[in-house]
């Protein structure tokens, strides 16, 4: 996908991606029950890695948290060095994993890349909150339950959503095929 | 919902609005930490007059932060209550079931709440005193490590530039599609997960398609008019650093040591 | 299904320093069934007015009422209200997201407590009644279609719960003239169908043509109200208002400077078109 984007659109998506790590939390607040167990920060950080290249995934995935913190006071700033490392993780493994896996067909691709850098990204995640930031607060436990009992309905949902999202952009011609000459999944 | 946002700057003159972009976000990230590290009464004092002096040196009336503040009630007593009771079950006060009311969950409840308190304070004197251009001026310079994987400084100004510009436009749009989609008779409230999951869909797809829509138009006219990466080197002129700078990340670190102290 | 807006006021980011009054003790009552025009300089409050009565917006002050019930009352039913109101955004077609053309057209109607075979079958008239073959679509992308095509697949997904009202907002912007002119067959085939419709537009030729009514808003106040023909009788008020004459009242005029003379001012094509040929069968003065 990525050397087919021009640098330009490259950037300029990454632009929209950041964007996006603001206005979709914002979107979902106004929907009752549907903005603390979504994520939806997440979404446009994997994307930006997937489409653009783990360049400016890491860049949408440390500048996105971080300016939507500064802007609208969301993630709070106890959960905001954890998740900016998260995503930052999941721009970079989406980004590498779309350039070394070629299964021919865009799903398998996706999911993969996905799943990598979710896991990855929660390893990270999980480290960097023991080591840094709380220091030694952390147990396994809570560590565990925290990263996967409790946000799994949010990693689920972005199995879900990524794909649906994706198909829907090469539908609509906003980002090349992958697999040009395939048809259907 | 753009306005809630860009709204936020406050002209003035007080030496926060004099500080260069980039101290005030070092200043910000070192008082965050120390925010985080905070757990002791002492500490949180400290914390107080670092938030009083600085609303007080930019300027920024009680009365602002205080709405900030209470528009976030609900999150506050959801999160308080949250850890009076579920925090731990050891020396309860009272217990049923999974809930345990204890001392230790009580203490725990407020430490965070008033972290998240604090964090909005001086979110709120950050963002009042520095326009979105200093704002992302300042990422910018803070980023620009990036510049040894392939991304130029120029170009991150350009990105972040462009999208603090997108904020307002895609959250217009975000509104008007979850608008269209109510109309046309979505429902957001499904009674198990999986039906709340797929009833994103609506709004997501949309605001994705938008949003790449309007990359699309922007990343074209730029390369109508000639945009290239390399001219996208900014010109880098000397950095001049204040006395106020200095003065400033040295306060900041300060309350962030001892917090780890206290 | 009548609509009527009582004393009904309305401000964006009301109580904040960016407080913008959309609309003022607007007083407004449209029966069943009327087909009405909106018209107005940007900003003068049409897509506010039109969001409040499909109760997508709350009125700061006053009350919006649907056959006599007001619907921000507690205890409205809001599932019925989108049911029986159709809103037409600008570019709608930004709004679709199924995988297949029949699974988007039938989003509105998933909940409505029709089986799948009646919903297939609203499904296959409002895509039918937007020209397209209900066969050999309904298994396409939404998404692959061409900008217009887009259009009409989004106003079948609008009008396939039959609604009693149907508000659409600017639908023919952006269109090339072929698609309007299709689209201008489409709204005939509405407006056939008794719904009552609201339509936002600066084109003052189609309003013309096919509303009954047409409203003139200015800085959220309704200036005028009246028949197509008494809303564009002054040319200093169509100036005033900013609402654009149509190319028929600027034909008739130029015409008039040449020493034509009407009887009744056309507003239509087909006036215009049957006074011109009254005077080229040998009348001087047309419409006798």
């Amino acid at each position: 996908m990525k050397s087919q984007l021009s640098e330009v659109k490259c950037a300029v998506l990454t632009a929209a991606s950041i964007a996006l790590c603001i206005v979709l939390p914002m979107a979902f607040h106004a929907i009752p029950n549907a903005g603390n167990i979504f994520l939806p920060m997440h979404i446009p950080v994997l994307l930006c890695g997937l489409v653009c290249g783990w360049q400016y995934g890491l860049l949408c995935g440390i500048a996105g948290p971080v300016l939507s913190a500064v802007l609208t006071g969301m993630p709070p700033a106890a959960v905001l060095p954890g998740m900016a490392a998260e995503t930052a993780v999941f721009g970079i493994v989406t980004g590498i994993m779309m350039k070394m896996i070629h299964t021919k067909r865009l799903l398998p691709d996706l999911y993969i890349s996905l799943i990598t850098a979710i896991l990855l990204g929660k390893v990270v995640s999980g480290a960097a909150k023991a080591l840094l930031f709380s220091a030694g607060e952390y147990s396994m436990a809570a560590w565990v339950s925290a990263s996967f009992v409790t946000a799994w309905p949010g990693l689920l949902l972005q199995l879900a959503l990524i794909p649906a999202v994706t198909a829907a952009l090469e539908k609509a011609k906003l980002i090349p095929a992958r697999y040009p000459n395939q048809r259907g999944r | 919902m753009g306005n809630d946002i860009m709204g936020q700057y406050i002209a003035g003159d007080s030496v926060f609005h004099k500080m260069r972009g980039s101290t005030k976000l070092i200043c910000f990230f070192l008082i965050l930490t120390a925010v985080i590290l905070t757990d002791s009464a002492a500490g949180f004092f400290l914390l107080f007059m670092t938030a009083a002096g600085s609303a007080i040196l930019a300027g920024i009336g009680l009365r602002n932060i205080g709405k900030s503040i209470a528009r976030l009630k609900l999150f506050f007593i959801t999160i308080f209550l949250m850890n009076l009771f579920f925090f731990s079950s050891e020396q309860a006060w009272w217990s049923f079931w999974i809930f345990h009311l204890s001392p230790a969950g009580l203490e725990q409840g407020t430490v965070v709440v008033m972290r998240v308190v604090f964090l909005l304070l001086f979110s709120r004197i950050l963002i009042g005193t520095t326009t979105p251009a200093e704002l992302t001026g300042g990422l910018e310079i803070l980023l620009s490590p990036l510049g040894v994987f392939g991304i130029s400084t120029g170009e991150t100004a350009m990105i972040l530039s462009v999208a603090v510009q997108f904020i307002p436009i895609l959250s217009k749009e975000a509104d008007q599609i979850r608008k269209a989609q109510i109309a046309r008779g979505a429902e957001f409230e499904g009674r198990h997960f999986w039906e709340r999951a797929k009833s994103a869909l609506p709004v997501v797809i949309p605001v994705f398609l938008a949003a790449f829509r309007r990359a699309d138009e922007l990343a074209l006219a730029m390369e109508a008019r000639g945009y290239r990466k390399e001219k996208a080197q900014r010109k880098r002129g000397r950095i001049s650093i204040h006395l106020c700078d200095v003065q400033a990340i040295v306060l900041s670190g300060a309350v962030c040591m001892s917090q780890i102290l206290l | 299904m009548s609509i009527e807006l009582n004393h009904v006021s309305f401000c964006y980011d009301s109580h904040t320093a960016d407080e913008i009054a959309a609309l003022r003790e607007v007083e407004l009552f449209i029966g069943d069934g009327e087909f009405v025009g909106i018209m107005g300089h940007t900003g003068c409050g049409k897509t506010t007015l039109a969001q409040l009565v499909a109760g997508l917006l709350t009125p700061l002050a006053g009350a919006v009422k649907i056959d006599g019930a007001d619907i921000n009352k507690k205890g409205y039913d809001r599932k019925l209200l989108r049911k029986k109101v159709g809103f037409v955004f600008q570019y709608p077609e930004h709004q679709l997201f199924e995988t297949t053309v029949e699974r988007e057209v039938a989003f509105g109607i998933k909940n409505s407590g029709l089986s799948k075979g009646e919903q297939k079958e609203r499904v296959r008239a409002a895509l039918e009644c937007m020209g397209f073959p209900f066969e050999k679509i309904r298994k396409e992308s939404p998404l692959s279609f061409s900008g217009g095509e887009k259009r009409r697949i989004a106003i079948a997904g609008a009008i396939v719960s039959e609604p009693d009202i149907l508000i659409l907002d600017e639908p023919t912007a952006g269109l090339d003239a072929k698609s309007r002119a299709s689209f201008h067959k489409i709204m005939v085939k509405l407006n056939h169908r008794k719904a009552t419709v609201l339509w936002i537009s600066h084109d003052a030729d189609s309003l013309c043509e096919y509303a009954g009514r047409i409203l003139v808003l200015e800085k959220g106040k309704v200036v005028m109200d009246g028949t197509p023909r008494e809303v564009f009788a002054d040319p200093a008020k169509t100036e005033q208002y900013q609402i654009g004459a149509g190319r028929v009242r600027v034909i008739s005029e130029m015409l008039q400077k040449q020493g034509f003379r009407f009887r009744q001012e056309p507003i239509r094509y087909r006036e215009l078109l049957d006074g011109l040929c009254n005077h080229f069968k040998g009348r001087n003065v047309i419409g006798e």
